[in-house]
């Protein structure tokens, strides 16, 4: 079937098959300090050279959020408020409010002192680096 | 709040497949493979119309369609797979996909004056009652 074959083509797809199985393997459930279901929900990658922490946290100014990093523990703190109408009413309230704090326990190799962080469309992006002695070299071999 | 007012709104489609911050849209919302979201939505009424939040994390102006075609109101957002390259996962708590909500409008809402912002995948969007349809208060004199 034409779908079967574009599964692979589509990256949106791929990209989508890959964090489910993630999500569907028991050590893929490891180190989110805070639980798998507070909000604002983590997802921790590797990189080649690096780790990288996204986080979904629509409709905040950047200021409203604090990260904070203390030994290889990266904590995001912060507050999303509810909306404040004046003599409205709520037909319905979905979206979470509230103060938030969570902790990831990176890797031993993540240096969190290096990392740095950006946040668009509502996505709050960490970028660690490893630690210069956990990068990987080649080592050249000289002959005789 | 009477229940006519409660009407201003009603949703079209709901359907349920809950991650802890994503509940996943029926088959019917979706016209492409792979998984959308429902986003999820503040509504809250005032005199003058509906205000309306919906979260669309990872959507931004371009990517996001939002429109009335009969009295539904759809909003739609496609998310982009770009920086997730080079990358494997080793924690998820969240998958990735497009967003999909509809609604009915009521008749009181204003459908030629709707509004809209996006802010970091958070789209505000302002519904406007018609002028007849917003409370008047009636004068009353005494003799």
């Amino acid at each position: 079937m034409a779908r079967t074959s574009s599964f692979h083509l589509d990256p949106l797809l791929r990209l989508q098959d890959q964090l489910q199985r993630a999500f569907e393997r028991p050590a893929g459930r490891w180190h989110g300090l805070s639980g798998p279901s507070a909000f604002p929900p983590v997802n921790v990658f590797e990189g080649s050279d690096g780790y990288v922490v996204k986080i979904e946290i629509p409709g905040l100014s950047p200021e409203a959020i604090a990260i904070e990093s203390r030994g290889t523990t990266l904590q995001v703190r912060g507050s999303r408020k509810a909306p404040e109408v004046e003599r409205g009413s709520f037909h319905r309230r979905e979206r979470w409010s509230g103060e938030f704090n969570r902790a990831v326990e990176l890797p031993e190799e993540a240096d969190p002192a290096r990392a740095e962080a950006s946040y668009d469309r509502g996505i709050l992006v960490v970028r660690i680096p490893r630690r210069a002695e956990a990068v990987r070299r080649n080592i050249p071999i000289t002959g005789s | 709040m009477s229940q006519a007012n409660r009407e201003s709104e009603r949703e079209i489609e709901r359907q349920s497949k809950h991650e802890s911050f994503k509940e996943e849209a029926s088959s019917v919302e979706q016209t492409r493979a792979g998984r959308t979201y429902l986003s999820r939505v503040d509504i809250v009424e005032t005199e003058d119309g509906l205000l309306l939040w919906a979260d669309l994390p990872g959507v931004d102006e371009a990517s996001l369609d939002v429109r009335v075609e009969d009295a539904i109101l759809t909003i739609a957002g496609t998310v982009s797979p770009a920086g997730y390259e080079d990358l494997s996962p080793l924690y998820t708590e969240y998958n990735v996909g497009n967003f999909f909500r509809q609604f009915r409008l009521s008749e009181q809402v204003d459908q030629d004056r709707i509004e809209g912002r996006v802010n970091q995948g958070t789209l505000e969007l302002s519904l406007p009652k018609l002028e007849k349809a917003k409370p008047r208060r009636i004068q009353i004199s005494a003799r």
